[in-house]
């Protein structure tokens, strides 16, 4: 349903007295999301999930490669059609509310700018949904400053859905939130998910989060896409270093070590990435192919429905 | 004798709303040696426990306990004075976003070298080769260039390090590291624990480790502390508590903890999905109900008492922190009417 086809987006630094220098936030991003299903995204700073979120949503233009809705690009859809499908729910609860609207207005505000109904009829439907997220009517009129953390990310996941999108960008959603928060807020989105149909991309560093919400997980590393599969098989059978690395030192509630997948040394800086596979300076298999070449993502695992961009991921 | 004894401490703070107790009946103690966990939500306590420990709580609080020592001296009658000896050099404590913690007019090195000149007769020459050292055995690379930048010139996983070096300069019995992780990435935090951990080991340094994340706790202290609206809820050995929680809180946060090796759980219910063709149904994580009390109107009893399913009537009166007489779950203490072990 959704296509996005070997997206880029590139920025252009100019730091005097350095030279003028490219970030390739994004460097070719591709993948397929279908109705109802939900698409992981994993990686740490720098890897271009930020960027690759802003630019679904169009608040930056790619550089290059197409994003398809259906069959149509943006362009052809329009700007307003194309924002009204895809919405996106913010980490912080507390910096993404305008400390000075209501929750009803906050929620109700997209229906102002996006539709022709009148202020009983936008308050209403704001109303309605808040109480599908678990927001009382007694508690619409409050300001965001007196709901917890918990509830404030519920108000922006009304204001996301208000407009009936068909793919919610989730940035991190229940980072900033307590953990006993935190599943209360994953199953409303689950439900949610169940109940309109609702395709996911969900953006977080949390594995176990990760992969407990999603279907297919996405690997990044600084722009690029490392591996790509179902759920089950990334998390279970990671093929590329990096995401043995993410496993291994993801604390799960086992204190089992792996010490072999441990990543070493620093995240590098998008503004000097290391040559040929730019994670070849942390691996511990890497050769000097590694330091020349640039893999491509190829098919991998037991149906093939996986991708690996490692030379070596059937050898180790 | 116990390097850090704690006895009933309680701290409470003077507010416009009246008095607001922060912390309660807060009683354990720490080895040589040791790391303890502390594992809490938000307006648990555990942060302010650490400032009381420090002698570094604001104005309004008021600190009560029945003991509070460390290596046997009373912190209670401890004249600031001699506080700062202490401070530095014989409890050290990391805090969780770096970048805060450092100096941004100072360089590292600076910082560093003015940690160690505090405490010990030093000459400067002398305290340079020391902060050299400190930064090779935090392991940043390059040192002698590192000591000459400043803290927005590192990355987050470096200034934490710095952070470490300026904390174990002076060789301290006891770290504090609250949230030292939280703000880093992950294979980034998987290192600075790793660096923790080997440090605890070559000084014989305690360590008392807080942080929200049973993930961390459960695979980097000896002991773990649960605590709750300002209590102790649970304790005992780490892997005992995580593996046979006995308090309704504990257990909630265990079961909603979501991890990538629980796959398998769901991983049954899609194979049986996909054959008979219906739609993959993700299961719900088992969640706790309701929030964390507000400290200003404490539930009655047992605070977490509002948000448990196995609540009764004698959940309702004042609950102490009971040992469990499960033998062969030892050194294990919980604060519940009707604890289970299972």
């Amino acid at each position: 349903m959704l296509t996005v086809k070997n997206l880029k987006k590139y920025y252009s630094v100019k730091k005097w007295p350095a030279e003028e220098k490219t970030v390739k936030a994004l460097d070719g991003v591709s993948f397929t999301l279908q109705k109802g299903k939900t698409l992981g995204v994993v990686g740490e700073s720098g890897c271009g999930k930020s960027t690759l979120a802003k630019t679904l949503l169009h608040l930056e233009a790619p550089t290059g490669g197409d994003v398809l809705f259906g069959q149509q690009s943006p362009a052809q859809m329009g700007e307003k059609n194309y924002r009204q499908k895809i919405q996106m729910i913010f980490q912080d609860p507390y910096n993404s509310l305008n400390p000075r609207m209501r929750a009803v207005d906050i929620v109700a505000a997209p229906l102002a700018v996006n539709s022709d109904l009148s202020k009983e009829e936008r308050e209403e439907k704001a109303l309605q949904i808040l109480e599908k997220v678990g927001v009382s009517r007694a508690n619409a009129r409050k300001f965001p400053h007196m709901f917890s953390g918990g509830q404030r990310q519920r108000l922006g996941i009304a204001r996301a859905l208000i407009m009936n999108p068909e793919v919610v960008l989730c940035d991190e959603p229940v980072s900033a939130l307590d953990v006993s928060i935190q599943a209360q807020v994953l199953n409303l989105l689950m439900d949610l998910q169940e109940d309109l149909g609702l395709s996911y991309i969900f953006i977080s560093h949390d594995l176990g989060v990760v992969n407990h919400v999603s279907d297919d997980i996405m690997v990044m590393y600084l722009g690029k896409v490392v591996e790509h599969g179902p759920a089950e098989e990334v998390m279970q059978n990671p093929k590329h270093p990096y995401t043995k690395a993410l496993l291994a030192s993801s604390p799960g509630l086992d204190a089992s070590n792996r010490p072999l997948a441990r990543a070493l040394g620093e995240l590098p800086s998008p503004l000097n990435p290391p040559s040929g596979c730019t994670y070849h300076k942390r691996c511990p298999h890497a050769t000097e192919q590694c330091q020349t070449m640039v893999p491509e993502l190829k098919a991998a695992g037991p149906k093939g429905t996986s991708q690996v961009a490692c030379f070596y991921f059937d050898k180790i | 004798m116990a390097l850090l004894e704690v006895k009933n401490l309680s701290i409470t703070f003077q507010t416009k709303y009246g008095p607001v107790e922060a912390v309660r009946d807060l009683t354990f103690t720490l080895d040589h040696g040791e790391s303890l966990g502390v594992v809490g939500e938000s307006g648990c306590g555990k942060s302010i426990t650490n400032l009381a420990i420090m002698g570094l709580l604001p104005k309004n609080a008021e600190l009560k306990a029945d003991k509070l020592t460390f290596n046997g001296v009373d912190l209670l009658s401890l004249k600031e004075r001699d506080y700062q000896k202490l401070r530095g050099q014989q409890v050290a404590m990391i805090f969780q976003d770096p970048m805060s913690a450092l100096n941004p007019c100072f360089s590292v090195g600076e910082q560093i070298i003015e940690t160690i000149s505090v405490h010990r007769q030093i000459s400067k020459k002398d305290a340079h080769a020391e902060a050299l050292a400190l930064l090779n055995q935090v392991g940043i690379p390059a040192p002698e260039e590192r000591l000459k930048c400043y803290p927005h010139e590192l990355s987050g996983g470096m200034a934490q390090r710095v952070m470490i070096a300026m904390a174990i300069s002076c060789r301290p019995q006891l770290l504090i590291a609250d949230e030292p992780t939280t703000a880093l990435d992950v294979t980034i935090q998987d290192q600075i624990l790793n660096l923790l951990r080997d440090i605890q080991k070559q000084n014989k340094m305690a360590l008392m480790l807080i942080t929200h994340d049973l993930g961390v706790v459960a695979q980097n202290s000896d002991k773990i502390q649960v605590m709750y609206a300002g209590e102790v809820v649970e304790s005992g050995p780490t892997a005992s508590v995580v593996h046979t929680p006995a308090h309704p809180y504990t257990k909630g946060l265990l079961a909603g903890h979501p991890s990538h090796q629980k796959a398998a759980a769901n991983d049954n219910a899609t194979k049986e999905n996909n054959k008979t063709g219906a739609t993959k149904k993700r299961k719900r994580l088992p969640s706790i109900p309701g929030m964390v009390p507000d400290l200003k109107q404490r539930p009655v009893g047992c605070q977490f008492h509002p948000r448990c399913h196995k609540a009764g009537p004698e959940c309702m009166k004042g609950m102490s922190l009971l040992g469990i007489t499960n033998p062969s779950h030892a050194n294990r203490q919980v604060r519940c009417a009707k604890p289970e072990l299972v």
